[in-house]
């Protein structure tokens, strides 16, 4: 037993798939503890878990491309509206739905990445958000099929109700369908950043001209980033509208893609778990934290405070903190120590 | 000629598609062997690691029933850890009184109150000793017997799991034996498919010598027939030049043109002027004429009044009169009419005739500058001939000389009217050290630059053979194709990724070796997992050959300058390379690091052959170890040979150190 459990078991758990997994056990457990829980903490779990999908894509793109894109919104939009439009007018299962929704995104990440991947820094941020602001206008001009700003899925017109496998689903099942991709999400990003692939884009982010002569060919590998990140903004999206089962298109604008961009530049741009605290703290902070204790509308200002600390101090984002804090904590009890006992 | 041409063709795609084959291959080929090593390796330490592993697992509870058949309780071990935590609190309590008193007292007296101090402490250690075995006796266990069997019996499933675990080695042992011996195989067949296709490659550059013979012969007749049209070709701003002033000339002739047009008419319109003017005058003349006949003629018929006769007669006189003056006046008239008619036909005439000359002149000017116009339109044509001869020159050249790894030739680098290389041409030959030298502004990281296609080049061909032996033109390939042809270069201010560790670094520049993709990479496959082992390994190696293989897994970030450059040119190494480029490998080292990089220069070219191509400004350097040395200035060779012949050329000398005759 003891044999089995140092040599198969122990690894395992050691490896960084093992704590993803347990994200995903922990999100199985609060789908089941939906009536235990307090709603609004519920939901801020539930919000954080779907755009912490989009800030993972976004991470790729931003602390290994390098690439500061506002496109996030535009994919959002695209998983969100396209999901009604295929679901509701065109009636394909589910599963078939999710597939074509990322195909489209696919598509059309690959259209926006040969336009303004040429170019970089602030320009390509003024390109991308110019692509998406041209995205959520067509969503806005198809009323009919996108039910204009806001898309009632399930509300008013003729009703479709979410089935998959033969089994009709309630808003809370989107929680298990996000358990399983953002597991997959953390561990795709996790491969992709461990793998030559992602050490191709950190070249890249540092010197264009050595990744050049090294071989890396830029396009590429920054049209490889830009796809994923937009697959990941739309799997968000998709996620979003099962479990709101309503998207607006005020919530996928700019601001959206300004606060996407806050949360991975918080939480820390290269890492898998600060995205997950940036993300929270920017989607859910205002709901679990403020909302819920009535302390008043700060989080907005909190946020404002914490990217100026996080820009200013700590630019490995806050999950650098953790680390920092237990470096400090040690030398506070060994200085501690020096008072009262005196040194060796 | 047309079959011919599209036979060539095909033939070349199909190089290309064979050249592509083999860099596969190679690249396969370099993966299993890697794979091979490593396997090798690992069946190596698998044995000894597992019976570790086991040995580890079985010595804690052994190590305890050692311990009860060696004669200490439990109660023993009680009393062993309580003595422990006593030492621990004394060891503090003697440090914070240590502490106390260094404040008051120094030296000699600090030394005896801590004398006094330990043998208190000592004393009091003994008593609490003393406690501790009245609260824990010792008693010797009864049957020892029972605690032997249990280490026996631990040992023998220790004994038995090692075994197992021998057993499961001999098989995969046997697994490593027939893969080691499928991989050998495998290796085999590439490598035979490897030569077949080396072979190809081979059959083709030998056949391209003769089809390259014909298509220069074409050329170079086309060539010919262009020059013979165009005589003379001189340079195209002495055209252009030239065509100005023609064009000039013409509008001048023009005005000219115009000027006469205008002369004429003016004197058209005063002869007609004049004509009117005579007329007039003549007609008043003979009005007042015929007046004074009519006077005269009343005037004698006054006086004849009544002589009927004279006065007929009189009439008759003056009407004859009147009618000659008449007639006389309209023949001067009609004389003087013809004389200013026959003048105007002057003018029309010697207008033509100036007119046809002045248009000739025209034309002839319109046909000098088509003429020129056309000059200079087959001066790029010929241009452009010249250059693709060029380059069927120097590639045959290479081909017939397999001695020869790049070939510049009539390299032309301009940025706008600047000329920062102008007309080189060099030859680096295979396995040898090359330097670029020259003075500051002398376009050597700019020749370095078009080389690896950072710039395009404005003119001229480069040639390189890459490591299938096939011949390229580097100018038709992108920055990132030049590290699979197997150029790689290293940069002037080292340009390592600071957030990866060195061996990541390295691991990053085998990026043109990985043969997994993206999709792979994404899955984390056993087969991207093998192949970061085997880079991995390769990667320690290379480190390994450099001396450098105890910073493999720290940052870069921090490290001496000697070190960063040594991992810069690991990272080169880490690419298969068959040339390095080194851009200014020794600035900012000291002399010893310079020394010791001057060794490796030299090393990695003799372990490894590979040619190196490198500018420097260290003369030291560039002298003790380059083969071959070139110096350039102001983007204009003005030397080429060894290290002693460029130290003794006079020009060289004069490029770096002035003008003699100036003092």
């Amino acid at each position: 037993m003891k044999i089995l459990f140092n040599e198969h078991v122990k690894p395992f758990l050691k490896k960084p798939h093992f704590g993803f997994i347990v994200v995903g056990i922990i999100l199985v457990i609060i789908r089941s503890l939906v009536n235990v829980l307090p709603p609004d903490l519920y939901g801020a779990i539930v919000t954080t878990t779907y755009y912490y999908i989009a800030g993972l894509g976004f991470a790729l793109l931003l602390g290994y491309g390098g690439l500061a894109s506002l496109g996030t919104g535009a994919f959002v939009g695209i998983g969100a509206f396209g999901l009604h439009y295929i679901y509701r007018f065109m009636e394909m299962p589910l599963l078939i739905t999710i597939i074509a929704v990322i195909a489209v995104s696919i598509v059309i990440s690959i259209v926006f990445g040969f336009v303004s991947l040429r170019i970089s820094g602030m320009y390509l941020a003024i390109v991308t958000m110019g692509l998406s602001q041209i995205v959520i206008e067509i969503i806005k001009n198809i009323p009919n099929y996108a039910s204009g700003t806001t898309g009632g899925f399930l509300s008013g017109g003729p009703r479709r109700p979410l089935v998959f496998m033969g089994m009709e689903l309630a808003a809370d099942s989107a929680v298990i369908f996000m358990a399983v991709f953002a597991v997959l999400g953390m561990m795709v990003v996790y491969n992709m950043i461990t793998s030559p692939t992602g050490r191709a884009l950190l070249s890249i982010k540092n010197s264009e001209t050595a990744a050049q002569t090294m071989g890396i060919n830029l396009l590429k590998y920054r049209l490889l980033a830009f796809v994923i990140s937009g697959v990941y903004g739309t799997l968000a999206g998709v996620l979003s509208i099962m479990f709101v089962r309503n998207a607006s298109v005020s919530q996928i604008g700019l601001t959206f893609a300004l606060n996407i961009l806050a949360a991975v530049v918080i939480g820390g741009t290269k890492s898998i778990w600060g995205i997950l605290l940036g993300t929270f703290v920017i989607f859910g902070l205002d709901l679990a934290v403020f909302q819920r204790f009535q302390l008043g509308n700060y989080s907005i200002i909190i946020n404002g405070i914490l990217i100026i600390l996080v820009v200013m101090f700590y630019p490995g984002g806050l999950i650098q903190l953790f680390g920092d804090m237990k470096k400090y904590v040690k030398k506070l009890r060994l200085k501690i120590r020096e008072r009262i006992y005196g040194t060796e | 000629m047309e079959q011919n041409k599209l036979k060539i063709m095909i033939d070349a795609a199909m190089n290309a598609i064979h050249v592509n084959k083999h860099r596969k291959l190679a690249l396969k080929i370099n993966y299993l062997k890697g794979l091979a090593v490593e396997y090798e390796q690992q069946d190596h330490v698998y044995l000894d690691n597992a019976l570790k592993k086991i040995d580890m697992y079985y010595e804690d509870e052994i190590k305890t029933y050692q311990k009860r058949f060696d004669g200490i309780t439990p109660i023993d071990e009680k009393k062993e850890k309580a003595l422990e935590a006593y030492d621990k609190k004394a060891y503090w309590a003697r440090r914070k009184f240590k502490t106390k008193e260094a404040k008051q007292a120094e030296g000699q007296v600090l030394e005896n109150i801590l004398g006094q101090y330990d043998q208190i402490a000592v004393s009091k250690r003994n008593d609490y000793l003393k406690t501790l075995d009245e609260k824990y006796p010792h008693h010797s266990a009864d049957s020892l017997r029972v605690y032997e069997e249990k280490i026996e019996a631990r040992q023998a499933i220790r004994d038995q799991r090692k075994e197992k675990a021998s057993k499961a080695y001999q098989k995969k042992h046997d697994r490593y034996l027939s893969f080691t011996e499928s991989n050998a195989k495998k290796i085999l067949k590439l490598t035979q498919q490897e030569k077949d296709l080396a072979i190809k490659i081979d059959l083709y550059n030998q056949n391209k010598i003769k089809i390259d013979e014909l298509i220069q012969n074409d050329l170079e007749t086309k060539l010919a027939k262009v020059k013979a049209e165009s005589v003379a070709p001189k340079r195209v701003e002495q055209k252009q030049k030239k065509i100005h002033a023609l064009e000039q000339k013409l509008t001048q002739v023009q005005s000219k043109k115009n000027v006469l047009s205008t002369k004429r008419e003016k004197r058209i319109h005063k002869i007609h002027q004049s004509i009117k003017d005579v007329e007039l005058k003549h007609n008043m003349i003979l009005e007042k004429k015929l007046t004074q006949i009519q006077k005269k003629k009343e005037e004698c018929y006054l006086k004849h009044v009544n002589a009927d006769e004279a006065n007929q007669k009189c009439i008759n006189h003056f009407e004859i009169k009147a009618k000659n003056m008449t007639i006389s006046y309209q023949k001067n008239i009609t004389r003087k009419i013809d004389q200013l008619k026959k003048k105007t036909d002057n003018i029309q005439k010697t207008y033509q005739r100036n007119l046809s000359l002045i248009s000739e002149k025209e034309n002839d000017i319109k046909n000098l500058i088509a003429y020129h116009h056309q000059k200079v339109f087959k001066q790029h044509i010929i241009d452009r001939l010249e250059e693709r001869i060029d380059l069927i020159e120097t590639t045959s050249s290479m081909l017939n000389n397999t001695n020869i790894h790049l070939s510049i030739s009539n390299l032309k680098m301009y940025f706008g009217g600047v000329r920062a290389v102008n007309d080189l041409s060099f030859d680096v030959k295979k396995g040898e050290i090359f330097g670029l030298i020259g003075p500051n502004g002398a376009g050597k990281t700019t020749v370095f630059n078009c080389l690896t296609q950072f710039y395009k080049a404005t003119g001229g061909n480069m040639v390189f053979r890459n490591k299938e032996s096939h011949l390229v033109n580097l100018y038709t390939k992108k920055t990132h194709d030049m590290i699979t042809e197997g150029i790689a270069r290293s940069f002037q201010n080292v340009e390592l990724i600071w957030e990866l560790t060195v061996l990541d670094n390295l691991l990053v520049a085998a990026h043109s070796l990985v043969i997994t993709n993206y999709v792979e990479h994404m899955l984390h496959t056993r087969k991207m997992k093998r192949e970061e082992k085997v880079l991995r390994n390769k990667g320690m190696q290379i480190l390994k050959e450099l001396g450098i293989e105890e910073y493999a897994f720290r940052s870069p970030y921090g490290l001496p300058y000697g070190i960063l450059k040594k991992v810069e040119l690991a990272r080169t190494l880490m690419t298969d390379p068959s040339l390095i480029i080194l851009d200014e490998p020794a600035a900012g080292l000291n002399d010893a690091e310079t020394i010791e990089l001057a060794r490796i220069i030299k090393k990695v070219n003799k372990d490894f052959g590979i040619t190196i191509f490198l500018v420097e400004h260290d003369m030291g350097l560039v002298m003790s170890i380059c083969d071959t040395v070139c110096a350039i200035s102001f983007g204009k060779m003005i030397g080429i040979g060894t290290p002693k012949d460029i130290q003794n050329n006079p020009e060289v000398r004069k490029a770096y150190l002035g003008d003699d005759s100036d003092e």
